[in-house]
Protein backbone atom coordinates (compact mmCIF):
# COMPACT_ATOMS: atom_id res chain seq x y z
CA UNK A 1 0.00 0.00 0.00
CA UNK A 2 1.15 3.66 -0.57
CA UNK A 3 2.07 5.56 2.52
CA UNK A 4 2.46 9.21 3.40
CA UNK A 5 4.26 10.47 6.57
CA UNK A 6 6.65 12.78 7.07
CA UNK A 7 9.84 11.70 7.88
CA UNK A 8 12.47 13.94 9.24
CA UNK A 9 10.27 17.12 8.54
CA UNK A 10 9.81 16.03 4.99
CA UNK A 11 7.05 14.29 3.23
CA UNK A 12 7.65 10.81 2.14
CA UNK A 13 5.16 8.30 0.36
CA UNK A 14 6.24 4.82 -0.12
CA UNK A 15 5.11 1.54 -1.51
CA UNK A 16 5.20 -0.71 1.90
CA UNK A 17 3.90 -4.42 2.91
CA UNK A 18 1.37 -2.76 5.61
CA UNK A 19 2.48 -5.23 8.49
CA UNK A 20 6.58 -4.30 8.00
CA UNK A 21 8.13 -2.83 11.04
CA UNK A 22 8.66 0.74 11.16
CA UNK A 23 12.23 -0.34 12.20
CA UNK A 24 12.35 -2.13 9.47
CA UNK A 25 10.90 0.28 7.45
CA UNK A 26 13.70 2.96 8.47
CA UNK A 27 16.74 0.83 8.23
CA UNK A 28 15.89 -0.99 4.55
CA UNK A 29 14.10 1.53 2.59
CA UNK A 30 15.45 4.91 3.95
CA UNK A 31 18.77 3.41 4.96
CA UNK A 32 18.56 4.84 8.09
CA UNK A 33 20.26 2.82 10.63
CA UNK A 34 20.42 4.87 13.52
CA UNK A 35 17.69 3.16 15.50
CA UNK A 36 18.84 -0.70 16.61
CA UNK A 37 17.12 -3.67 16.86
CA UNK A 38 17.85 -5.23 20.13
CA UNK A 39 15.56 -7.14 21.53
CA UNK A 40 12.41 -6.90 19.50
CA UNK A 41 9.15 -7.10 21.82
CA UNK A 42 9.40 -3.35 23.78
CA UNK A 43 11.97 -3.97 26.51
CA UNK A 44 15.06 -2.94 24.96
CA UNK A 45 14.38 0.36 23.81
CA UNK A 46 17.11 0.47 21.67
CA UNK A 47 14.79 1.33 18.69
CA UNK A 48 13.20 4.43 19.84
CA UNK A 49 11.96 7.06 17.65
CA UNK A 50 9.62 10.09 17.90
CA UNK A 51 6.11 9.07 16.60
CA UNK A 52 4.54 12.46 16.81
CA UNK A 53 6.76 14.09 19.31
CA UNK A 54 6.39 10.80 21.32
CA UNK A 55 8.93 8.18 22.38
CA UNK A 56 7.89 5.03 20.75
CA UNK A 57 9.25 1.52 20.06
CA UNK A 58 10.08 1.10 16.23
CA UNK A 59 9.78 -2.47 16.58
CA UNK A 60 6.09 -2.41 17.37
CA UNK A 61 4.85 0.27 14.88
CA UNK A 62 3.95 -1.34 11.35
CA UNK A 63 4.11 0.73 8.06
CA UNK A 64 0.10 0.73 7.58
CA UNK A 65 -0.31 2.95 10.53
CA UNK A 66 1.83 5.36 9.74
CA UNK A 67 -1.03 7.34 7.12
CA UNK A 68 -0.59 11.10 7.89
CA UNK A 69 2.11 11.06 11.34
CA UNK A 70 5.22 12.42 11.45
CA UNK A 71 8.48 10.33 12.59
CA UNK A 72 12.01 12.02 13.75
CA UNK A 73 14.78 9.31 14.17
CA UNK A 74 18.50 10.37 15.50
CA UNK A 75 19.02 10.94 12.23
CA UNK A 76 16.39 14.27 12.26
CA UNK A 77 18.45 15.60 15.32
CA UNK A 78 21.46 16.58 13.78
CA UNK A 79 20.47 19.38 11.11
CA UNK A 80 22.66 19.76 8.34
CA UNK A 81 25.20 17.65 9.77
CA UNK A 82 25.32 19.55 12.92
CA UNK A 83 24.98 17.48 16.06
CA UNK A 84 22.49 18.94 18.42
CA UNK A 85 22.36 19.78 22.15
CA UNK A 86 21.43 16.76 23.57
CA UNK A 87 24.00 14.48 21.16
CA UNK A 88 26.68 16.99 21.95
CA UNK A 89 26.13 16.79 26.08
CA UNK A 90 25.85 12.45 25.20
CA UNK A 91 29.21 13.13 23.86
CA UNK A 92 30.89 16.09 26.58
CA UNK A 93 29.37 13.64 29.96
CA UNK A 94 31.17 10.60 27.83
CA UNK A 95 27.33 8.83 28.83
CA UNK A 96 28.45 6.43 25.68
CA UNK A 97 30.41 2.94 25.86
CA UNK A 98 29.10 0.53 23.02
CA UNK A 99 26.63 3.04 21.65
CA UNK A 100 24.25 0.58 20.68
CA UNK A 101 21.27 2.12 23.04
CA UNK A 102 22.35 5.34 22.41
CA UNK A 103 20.24 6.62 19.60
CA UNK A 104 17.69 5.01 21.69
CA UNK A 105 18.56 6.84 24.73
CA UNK A 106 18.63 10.41 22.83
CA UNK A 107 15.36 9.96 21.27
CA UNK A 108 13.35 9.42 24.80
CA UNK A 109 15.80 11.92 26.07
CA UNK A 110 14.18 14.07 23.47
CA UNK A 111 10.20 13.20 24.08
CA UNK A 112 11.28 14.15 27.22
CA UNK A 113 12.61 17.30 27.24
CA UNK A 114 9.88 18.49 24.03
CA UNK A 115 7.09 17.76 26.62
CA UNK A 116 8.74 18.81 30.25
CA UNK A 117 11.87 21.07 29.61
CA UNK A 118 12.84 21.05 32.97
CA UNK A 119 12.29 17.50 34.63
CA UNK A 120 13.61 16.63 37.83
CA UNK A 121 16.40 13.49 38.41
CA UNK A 122 13.62 11.33 39.40
CA UNK A 123 11.34 12.10 36.21
CA UNK A 124 14.26 11.63 33.83
CA UNK A 125 14.93 8.11 35.41
CA UNK A 126 11.26 7.35 34.66
CA UNK A 127 11.78 9.06 30.89
CA UNK A 128 14.28 6.11 30.62
CA UNK A 129 13.50 3.53 32.09
CA UNK A 130 12.94 1.79 29.27
CA UNK A 131 16.10 2.04 27.75
CA UNK A 132 18.61 -0.56 28.71
CA UNK A 133 22.21 0.14 28.60
CA UNK A 134 24.50 -3.10 28.57
CA UNK A 135 27.70 -1.49 29.88
CA UNK A 136 26.02 0.66 32.46
CA UNK A 137 26.83 3.77 32.01
CA UNK A 138 23.18 5.32 33.52
CA UNK A 139 25.34 8.01 35.84
CA UNK A 140 26.93 9.69 32.74
CA UNK A 141 23.73 9.69 30.57
CA UNK A 142 21.93 11.11 33.64
CA UNK A 143 24.19 13.65 34.27
CA UNK A 144 24.57 14.62 30.07
CA UNK A 145 20.36 14.72 30.27
CA UNK A 146 20.59 17.28 33.19
CA UNK A 147 22.81 19.33 31.04
CA UNK A 148 21.30 19.36 27.76
CA UNK A 149 17.77 20.14 29.72
CA UNK A 150 19.38 23.12 31.08
CA UNK A 151 20.68 23.80 27.78
CA UNK A 152 18.46 24.18 26.04
CA UNK A 153 16.57 26.02 28.72
CA UNK A 154 18.95 28.42 28.46
CA UNK A 155 18.73 28.81 24.59
CA UNK A 156 14.60 28.95 24.73
CA UNK A 157 15.11 31.51 26.98
CA UNK A 158 17.93 33.89 24.62
CA UNK B 1 -2.73 -10.03 3.90
CA UNK B 2 -5.57 -7.01 4.17
CA UNK B 3 -5.18 -4.12 5.76
CA UNK B 4 -7.60 -1.72 7.11
CA UNK B 5 -7.65 1.60 9.08
CA UNK B 6 -10.86 3.39 9.45
CA UNK B 7 -11.15 6.65 10.09
CA UNK B 8 -14.97 6.95 11.26
CA UNK B 9 -17.30 4.85 13.56
CA UNK B 10 -19.13 3.98 10.62
CA UNK B 11 -16.17 3.01 8.68
CA UNK B 12 -14.73 0.62 11.86
CA UNK B 13 -18.41 -1.11 11.53
CA UNK B 14 -17.82 -1.85 7.70
CA UNK B 15 -14.81 -3.17 8.87
CA UNK B 16 -16.02 -5.18 11.57
CA UNK B 17 -18.49 -7.03 8.91
CA UNK B 18 -15.35 -8.48 7.59
CA UNK B 19 -14.04 -10.00 10.90
CA UNK B 20 -14.31 -13.79 10.39
CA UNK B 21 -11.99 -15.82 12.61
CA UNK B 22 -9.42 -16.95 12.84
CA UNK B 23 -6.35 -14.87 11.73
CA UNK B 24 -8.70 -11.59 11.75
CA UNK B 25 -7.36 -8.83 14.65
CA UNK B 26 -8.43 -5.52 15.63
CA UNK B 27 -4.67 -3.72 16.84
CA UNK B 28 -4.33 -0.44 18.30
CA UNK B 29 -0.77 0.58 19.50
CA UNK B 30 0.77 -3.03 19.11
CA UNK B 31 2.66 -3.25 22.29
CA UNK B 32 1.18 -6.80 23.09
CA UNK B 33 0.20 -7.70 19.42
CA UNK B 34 4.03 -7.29 17.91
CA UNK B 35 5.45 -8.06 20.96
CA UNK B 36 4.14 -11.88 20.73
CA UNK B 37 4.78 -11.81 17.12
CA UNK B 38 7.93 -10.19 15.95
CA UNK B 39 11.19 -12.53 15.97
CA UNK B 40 8.82 -15.04 14.36
CA UNK B 41 7.22 -15.51 11.07
CA UNK B 42 3.90 -14.15 11.66
CA UNK B 43 0.61 -13.33 9.22
CA UNK B 44 -2.50 -12.92 9.41
CA UNK B 45 -5.98 -12.87 6.93
CA UNK B 46 -7.08 -9.21 8.06
CA UNK B 47 -5.76 -6.30 10.23
CA UNK B 48 -8.01 -3.75 11.38
CA UNK B 49 -6.17 -0.54 12.62
CA UNK B 50 -7.71 1.86 14.97
CA UNK B 51 -4.82 3.98 15.63
CA UNK B 52 -6.24 6.30 12.70
CA UNK B 53 -9.68 6.87 14.15
CA UNK B 54 -10.37 10.43 16.40
CA UNK B 55 -13.39 9.26 18.23
CA UNK B 56 -11.48 5.73 19.41
CA UNK B 57 -8.91 8.61 20.50
CA UNK B 58 -11.25 11.19 22.51
CA UNK B 59 -11.98 11.80 26.04
CA UNK B 60 -15.31 13.65 26.78
CA UNK B 61 -17.16 14.80 29.29
CA UNK B 62 -20.96 14.14 29.02
CA UNK B 63 -23.82 14.43 31.73
CA UNK B 64 -21.67 13.20 34.45
CA UNK B 65 -19.89 10.42 32.75
CA UNK B 66 -16.55 10.61 31.55
CA UNK B 67 -16.00 8.61 28.30
CA UNK B 68 -12.58 7.24 27.48
CA UNK B 69 -11.88 6.17 23.86
CA UNK B 70 -10.57 2.78 23.68
CA UNK B 71 -7.48 3.75 21.46
CA UNK B 72 -6.07 6.55 23.88
CA UNK B 73 -3.09 5.57 25.00
CA UNK B 74 -2.29 5.01 28.47
CA UNK B 75 0.03 8.40 27.90
CA UNK B 76 -3.17 10.32 26.80
CA UNK B 77 -5.21 9.09 30.27
CA UNK B 78 -2.39 9.30 32.72
CA UNK B 79 -1.92 12.90 31.63
CA UNK B 80 -5.81 13.93 31.67
CA UNK B 81 -6.95 16.87 33.49
CA UNK B 82 -10.44 14.85 34.98
CA UNK B 83 -9.22 11.59 34.87
CA UNK B 84 -6.47 12.75 37.35
CA UNK B 85 -9.51 14.96 39.13
CA UNK B 86 -11.67 12.55 39.58
CA UNK B 87 -10.03 8.65 38.94
CA UNK B 88 -6.30 8.67 40.72
CA UNK B 89 -6.88 5.27 40.97
CA UNK B 90 -7.14 5.15 36.82
CA UNK B 91 -4.20 8.10 36.35
CA UNK B 92 -1.84 6.12 38.86
CA UNK B 93 -2.67 2.50 36.68
CA UNK B 94 -1.88 4.27 33.24
CA UNK B 95 0.94 5.55 34.72
CA UNK B 96 3.28 2.65 35.71
CA UNK B 97 2.05 0.50 32.70
CA UNK B 98 5.47 -0.42 31.40
CA UNK B 99 8.12 2.19 29.76
CA UNK B 100 7.37 5.67 28.70
CA UNK B 101 7.45 3.66 24.76
CA UNK B 102 4.66 1.45 25.66
CA UNK B 103 2.46 4.37 27.50
CA UNK B 104 2.95 6.32 24.75
CA UNK B 105 1.46 3.93 22.43
CA UNK B 106 0.05 1.31 24.08
CA UNK B 107 -4.21 1.65 24.58
CA UNK B 108 -6.37 1.27 27.02
CA UNK B 109 -8.75 -0.67 24.85
CA UNK B 110 -6.03 -3.22 24.09
CA UNK B 111 -4.68 -3.46 28.14
CA UNK B 112 -8.91 -4.82 28.65
CA UNK B 113 -9.10 -6.36 25.33
CA UNK B 114 -6.18 -9.06 25.86
CA UNK B 115 -7.58 -9.56 29.22
CA UNK B 116 -3.95 -9.96 30.86
CA UNK B 117 -4.84 -11.60 34.40
CA UNK B 118 -1.62 -9.09 34.98
CA UNK B 119 -3.45 -6.07 33.16
CA UNK B 120 -2.94 -3.01 34.98
CA UNK B 121 -6.44 -1.32 33.00
CA UNK B 122 -9.24 -3.65 34.40
CA UNK B 123 -9.51 -3.74 38.13
CA UNK B 124 -9.26 -0.15 38.10
CA UNK B 125 -12.34 0.01 35.83
CA UNK B 126 -13.66 -2.69 37.50
CA UNK B 127 -14.07 -0.65 40.81
CA UNK B 128 -14.74 2.62 39.26
CA UNK B 129 -18.49 0.57 38.07
CA UNK B 130 -16.88 1.49 34.70
CA UNK B 131 -18.90 0.50 31.69
CA UNK B 132 -17.05 -0.77 27.70
CA UNK B 133 -19.41 0.52 24.96
CA UNK B 134 -19.75 -1.80 22.16
CA UNK B 135 -20.03 -1.38 18.59
CA UNK B 136 -21.02 -4.16 16.28
CA UNK B 137 -20.72 -4.35 12.23
CA UNK B 138 -24.45 -3.84 12.19
CA UNK B 139 -23.69 -0.48 13.84
CA UNK B 140 -25.65 -1.23 16.79
CA UNK B 141 -24.08 -0.10 20.48
CA UNK B 142 -24.58 -1.86 23.52
CA UNK B 143 -23.01 -1.28 26.45
CA UNK B 144 -21.48 -3.72 29.36
CA UNK B 145 -20.09 -3.59 32.75
CA UNK B 146 -16.62 -5.05 33.59
CA UNK B 147 -17.57 -8.15 35.18
CA UNK B 148 -19.27 -9.17 31.86
CA UNK B 149 -16.74 -7.60 29.60
CA UNK B 150 -13.98 -10.26 30.54
CA UNK B 151 -15.00 -13.90 31.34
CA UNK B 152 -13.78 -15.37 34.76
CA UNK B 153 -11.53 -17.32 32.83
CA UNK B 154 -9.74 -14.29 31.19
CA UNK B 155 -11.41 -13.90 27.73
CA UNK B 156 -13.02 -10.92 26.22
CA UNK B 157 -16.92 -12.35 25.77
CA UNK B 158 -17.47 -10.01 22.58
CA UNK B 159 -18.19 -11.39 19.46
CA UNK B 160 -15.88 -11.15 16.27
CA UNK B 161 -17.99 -8.36 14.52
CA UNK B 162 -17.86 -6.12 17.60
CA UNK B 163 -15.09 -3.81 19.26
CA UNK B 164 -14.98 -1.98 22.89
CA UNK B 165 -15.32 1.54 21.40
CA UNK B 166 -15.21 3.38 24.79
CA UNK B 167 -14.96 3.07 28.72
CA UNK B 168 -17.55 5.07 30.31
CA UNK B 169 -16.81 5.94 33.75
CA UNK B 170 -19.75 7.65 36.56
CA UNK B 171 -18.09 10.45 38.06
CA UNK B 172 -18.09 9.62 41.78
CA UNK B 173 -19.48 12.28 44.45
CA UNK B 174 -17.17 14.63 46.43
CA UNK B 175 -16.48 12.06 48.61
CA UNK B 176 -14.98 9.63 47.03
CA UNK B 177 -11.17 8.00 47.13
CA UNK B 178 -10.01 5.92 44.39
CA UNK B 179 -6.39 4.25 44.34
CA UNK B 180 -4.30 1.85 42.87
CA UNK B 181 -0.93 0.22 43.62
CA UNK B 182 0.90 -2.73 41.71
CA UNK B 183 3.41 -4.76 43.36
CA UNK B 184 5.93 -6.26 40.48
CA UNK B 185 9.90 -7.23 40.49
CA UNK B 186 11.10 -3.34 39.90
CA UNK B 187 9.35 -0.16 40.25
CA UNK B 188 9.20 1.05 37.05
CA UNK B 189 8.73 -1.60 33.71
CA UNK B 190 7.25 -3.96 35.62
CA UNK B 191 4.77 -6.55 35.00
CA UNK B 192 2.40 -6.71 38.02
CA UNK B 193 2.80 -9.59 40.44
CA UNK B 194 -0.26 -8.50 42.63
CA UNK B 195 -2.07 -4.66 42.53
CA UNK B 196 -5.09 -3.70 44.26
CA UNK B 197 -7.51 -1.11 43.29
CA UNK B 198 -10.02 0.47 45.33
CA UNK B 199 -13.10 2.86 45.22
CA UNK B 200 -14.92 4.27 48.14
CA UNK B 201 -16.56 7.12 49.76
CA UNK B 202 -15.23 8.99 53.16
CA UNK B 203 -18.74 10.12 55.10
CA UNK B 204 -17.97 11.53 58.47
CA UNK B 205 -14.96 10.20 58.48
CA UNK B 206 -15.57 6.36 57.84
CA UNK B 207 -15.34 4.10 55.05
CA UNK B 208 -18.24 3.43 53.05
CA UNK B 209 -19.44 1.41 49.48
CA UNK B 210 -16.11 -0.28 49.36
CA UNK B 211 -15.50 -1.64 45.66
CA UNK B 212 -11.80 -3.48 46.27
CA UNK B 213 -10.35 -5.28 43.17
CA UNK B 214 -7.54 -7.79 43.20
CA UNK B 215 -5.46 -7.84 40.20
CA UNK B 216 -2.74 -10.79 38.75
CA UNK B 217 -3.83 -13.67 41.20
CA UNK B 218 -6.60 -15.14 39.42
CA UNK B 219 -7.53 -15.46 35.62
CA UNK B 220 -9.21 -12.34 35.83
CA UNK B 221 -9.31 -9.08 38.33
CA UNK B 222 -12.43 -9.52 40.54
CA UNK B 223 -14.33 -7.42 43.33
CA UNK B 224 -12.55 -8.67 46.45
CA UNK B 225 -14.49 -9.84 49.79
CA UNK B 226 -11.79 -8.34 51.45
CA UNK B 227 -13.65 -4.96 50.79
CA UNK B 228 -15.76 -5.81 53.99
CA UNK B 229 -12.33 -5.28 56.25
CA UNK B 230 -12.35 -1.68 54.80
CA UNK B 231 -16.17 -0.65 55.33
CA UNK B 232 -17.54 1.63 58.07
CA UNK B 233 -14.15 2.32 59.64
CA UNK B 234 -11.97 5.59 59.77
CA UNK B 235 -9.27 5.34 57.25
CA UNK B 236 -5.88 4.55 59.31
CA UNK B 237 -3.04 2.53 59.27
CA UNK B 238 -4.81 0.40 62.09
CA UNK B 239 -6.77 -1.23 59.49
CA UNK B 240 -3.68 -3.13 58.34
CA UNK B 241 -3.94 -6.04 60.11
CA UNK B 242 -7.37 -6.51 59.39
CA UNK B 243 -7.24 -5.90 55.49
CA UNK B 244 -3.45 -7.81 55.57
CA UNK B 245 -5.32 -10.85 56.81
CA UNK B 246 -8.55 -10.85 54.63
CA UNK B 247 -6.61 -10.89 51.71
CA UNK B 248 -4.15 -12.97 52.81
CA UNK B 249 -7.07 -15.82 53.02
CA UNK B 250 -8.65 -14.29 49.98
CA UNK B 251 -5.55 -15.22 48.14
CA UNK B 252 -5.19 -18.49 49.91
CA UNK B 253 -8.82 -19.47 49.02
CA UNK B 254 -8.38 -17.91 45.17
CA UNK B 255 -5.49 -20.05 44.21
CA UNK B 256 -5.13 -22.81 47.01
CA UNK B 257 -2.90 -24.48 44.65
CA UNK B 258 -0.81 -22.36 42.59
CA UNK B 259 3.28 -22.51 43.30
CA UNK B 260 3.28 -18.40 43.62
CA UNK B 261 0.39 -18.81 46.35
CA UNK B 262 2.85 -18.72 49.07
CA UNK B 263 4.55 -15.21 48.04
CA UNK B 264 0.89 -13.45 47.24
CA UNK B 265 -0.01 -14.58 50.59
CA UNK B 266 2.30 -12.49 51.88
CA UNK B 267 3.59 -10.42 49.92
CA UNK B 268 0.08 -8.79 49.71
CA UNK B 269 0.78 -6.98 53.08
CA UNK B 270 3.36 -3.93 51.89
CA UNK B 271 0.93 -3.50 49.37
CA UNK B 272 -2.28 -3.57 51.49
CA UNK B 273 0.12 -0.60 53.47
CA UNK B 274 0.75 1.15 49.88
CA UNK B 275 -3.16 1.37 49.21
CA UNK B 276 -4.19 2.66 52.67
CA UNK B 277 -0.97 5.21 52.15
CA UNK B 278 -2.45 6.72 49.43
CA UNK B 279 -6.11 6.69 50.26
CA UNK B 280 -4.98 8.38 53.70
CA UNK B 281 -3.25 11.01 51.21
CA UNK B 282 -5.86 11.45 49.22
CA UNK B 283 -8.33 12.04 52.10
CA UNK B 284 -6.22 14.06 53.70
CA UNK B 285 -6.16 16.32 50.46
CA UNK B 286 -9.85 16.46 50.79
Amino acid sequence: MIVNFTLNGRPVSRDLPPQKRLIDVLREDFLLTGAKESCGEGECGACTILLDDKAVHSCLVLAGQLEGHRVTTIEGLAENGELDIIQNAFIEHVAIQCGFCTPGMIMSTKGLLLQNPDPTEEEIRIALSGNICRCSGYVQILAAVQDAAKQLREVAKA
Amino acid sequence: MTFLQPNTLPELAQCLGEMSAPDCHLIAGCTDFLAKRNNTAWDARLLISLVNLPELQDIHLDNNVLSIGAACTHSQVEEHLLVRQYFPALAAACGNVGSKQVRNRGTVGGSVGNASPAGDIYPVLLVLGAQGVVLNSKESVRRLPMEELVSPQGKLTLAEDEAITAFELPLPGPDNCNAFVKLGEQAHVTIAKITLAVSLTLREGKTEQVRLALGAVARRAFLARSAAALEGQPLSRDLLPAFFAALSAEIEASIPNRPSMPYKRQAVKGLADDLLAALMDQAQAK
